[in-house]
């Protein structure tokens, strides 16, 4: 029988990743067995975990990365300048010290032999002719310090609108092709009155080029989509000229020389379920609010709330789909509402006579977790991946644990929030089948099992627990082929 | 070479003075190397300068990098010597976690400052296994360590974390 000692320091050892393949099979069946008759192993284990998922919420400030990039490309400049300097001095001709001395004392002697040799010749000329100084010939310019080499390059153009009004808003950016996991670097300037526009000093590289109005992106040359966008090559120390747009689009139609638009504007808050201000904005964290085009495929757009919890956007007239995509964990939405338009149900419809004021009321969530967002009860439920041996498993960000409602089309799928816990929020009162997809290669999945011991590989369905005294969980155990 | 190469073809390439390709190699791993460095000192500005250390020293010493080496776990040694450096220099001031007598806001703050608060040679222990899920053998590599000594070691460093974050969270 293992003591608690010893099973405190094996969890400790699991969390750590630091379990040997030959110990942790027995080992981990005799803490199995301890810990359904031992509640104070089971809290320790529930504080690990709680401790390493709070590990995970400790946050790093965001680093200025388009610095970074460009005092990287400094470094690269000085190191290529480096390079050649000393590319230089290696295929400089070898010499030798004793040639070196050789060559020296010859060339004394030769200096010695002219000056004997002038003097007797000027005894023989007349020393009435006077002979005109040697031009000191002009000192070589000494090398100066070379400059390290910056490998950026410009790029200039002109956006075209037919009402001079867009122009005055467009903004246009560079930024880098996203890859997984990196955040772009942007560069973005002001168009003129006339749409002209110029960046400079982008590091040399491949770019998407977007003027953007409203927040509606056109990619270069002239595509609302990123899938129909040119990607313009910026070359070093050069400048690319007439990166034009034709035409660029708004959020909510694209804006040719023969559409007019019609410009509007919206304006919203969040407030408390009662109409009373939240006292901590900030507590409110990010909101991301979009607004999709009715009428078109058009990318939506995207505002963010300011400090004071409320968002101002201009953009042209029409019909939008409102759509929270960000909401706080500490909050809860009630209701989204303009004038008397329910905006969870219906569309909202902005015109130019006059703003729209849209209001997002809010509750304090409370410790469960589960609650009314946007009209479900929704319920959060943890799924943990295994491994049969007990082993740590790598970090699977890929992996997905998909959650499908069997009488609604609820489907969504569990993201992960730290190394082999995944998260998802689902309704209630909705019943799942599971599936795990993306299991990395030599893995397979064993059994999926809820905290009511439900099979749900075999046919079992997952129905959320009611309730904040028993929060739902899941493990999926996995076993290498 | 292209994006799809390995790291280690990349600095190989690196080390035959084909330097360019080191960009795609900081931008793979420029992000990882400021976290570390964040984690472990809690400032930005050290932190972005010692990103650019660590690819000043690859460039200067790109010869000593060997066929049978892995990249990453050279470039976090690099990175631990630069960070140690930087400390003896002090042009990196000691990290400062706020007393235990602080009302705590939030379990993270509590975490932050357990974490800060360990030794460093912990800290950074816990730091490659949990943010950079580094398994125990490419800890043991990384610290050029046999593999039990880096196992006991980020056992115990968990086991003093998680005493340090009991004490500030009570």
């Amino acid at each position: 029988m293992m003591r608690c000692e010893e099973v405190q320091e094996y969890l400790a050892e699991r969390l750590a990743g630091s379990l040997s393949d030959r110990l942790s099979g027995t080992v981990h069946s005799y803490v199995r067995t301890h810990m359904l008759s031992c509640p104070e192993c089971c809290e320790e284990l529930e504080h690990f975990e709680e401790m390493q998922r709070v590990l995970h919420t400790i946050p790093v400030e965001p680093c200025d990365s388009a610095s970074m990039w460009a005092r990287f490309r400094v470094l690269m400049g000085a190191n290529e300048t480096e390079n050649a300097r000393s590319t230089r001095t290696r295929f400089a001709p070898r010499i030798r010290p004793l040639e070196v001395a050789l060559v020296s004392l010859a060339a004394i002697v030769a200096v010695i032999a002219v000056f004997v040799a002038a003097r007797q010749a000027l005894k023989w000329i007349s020393a009435a002719r006077v002979v005109p100084a040697l031009s000191t010939p002009a000192t070589t310019p000494s090398p100066g310090p070379v400059a390290a080499v910056m490998r950026t390059g410009a790029i200039s153009g002109q956006v075209r609108a037919s009402n001079e009004e867009f122009l005055r808003n467009v903004r246009v950016s560079v930024t880098t092709i996203p890859k997984p996991g990196l955040p772009s670097t942007e560069i973005t300037v002001e168009a003129n009155a006339d749409g002209k526009y110029r960046l400079d000093n982008i590091p040399a590289g491949q770019y998407y080029v977007l003027a953007r109005f409203a927040d509606a992106s056109t990619y270069y040359p002239g595509s609302i989509d990123i899938a129909g966008a040119t990607i313009v090559s910026i070359p070093p120390g050069a400048i690319l000229e007439g990166i034009d747009f034709p035409s660029i689009a708004s959020a909510g139609r694209s804006l040719s020389a023969a559409v007019p638009i019609e410009l509007a504007e919206i304006a919203g808050r969040v407030l408390l379920e009662d109409g009373s201000e939240v006292s901590d904005p900030q507590s409110l964290g990010e909101i991301a609010i979009s607004l999709t085009g009715n009428s078109s495929s058009i990318a939506a757009t995207t505002m963010r709330l300011d400090g004071n919890g409320r968002f101002h956007q201009a953009l042209a007239a029409g019909e939008y789909r409102f759509r929270i995509e960000e909401f706080s964990q500490n909050y809860l939405v009630r209701s989204v509402t303009a004038g008397g338009a329910d905006l969870l149900k219906e569309n909202l419809e902005v015109n130019g006579n006059s703003p729209v004021s849209v209001e997002i009321r809010v509750a304090r969530r409370n410790d469960s977790g589960a609650g009314k967002v946007l009209g479900q009860e929704l319920d959060t439920v943890d799924v943990t991946l295994r491994l049969d041996t007990g082993d740590r498993l790598p970090y699977w960000p890929d992996t997905s644990i998909v959650f499908t409602g069997t009488t609604g089309a609820f489907r969504v799928a569990a993201s992960c929030v730290v190394g082999n816990l995944f998260r998802a929020s689902v309704p209630a009162d909705e019943s799942f089948v599971l599936t795990v997809t993306n299991v990395a290669a030599g893995y397979a999945v064993q059994s999926i099992v809820d905290t009511r011991m439900t099979d749900l590989m075999h046919g079992g369905v997952f129905r959320p627990a009611a309730g904040p005294s028993a929060p739902s969980r899941i493990v999926v155990t996995l076993t290498r082929n | 070479m292209t994006t799809n190469s390995t790291d280690e073809s990349l600095m190989m390439a690196v080390r035959e003075g084909a330097c360019a390709e080191l960009e795609i190699l900081f931008d793979r791993h420029h992000l990882a190397l400021y976290e570390f460095f964040y984690r472990m000192t809690g400032d930005r500005v050290a932190s972005e300068s010692l990103v650019q250390d660590v690819f000043r020293r690859i460039l200067k010493f790109r010869d000593t990098f060997r066929d049978e080496n892995r990249f990453k776990s050279w470039l976090f040694r690099i990175a631990r010597n630069a960070h140690h450096e930087a400390f003896r220099r002090k042009s990196i001031r000691k990290v400062s976690p706020a007393g235990a007598d602080v009302v705590r806001k939030d379990k993270s703050a509590a975490l932050r400052d357990a974490l800060l608060k360990l030794p460093e040679d912990r800290r950074e222990l816990v730091v490659f296994s949990q943010y950079h899920q580094m398994t125990p053998e490419e800890i043991a590599e990384l610290l050029d360590v046999d593999l039990p000594v880096a196992e006991v070691g980020v056992h115990r460093a968990m086991m003093e974390l998680r005493d340090l974050y009991r004490t500030l969270s009570e």
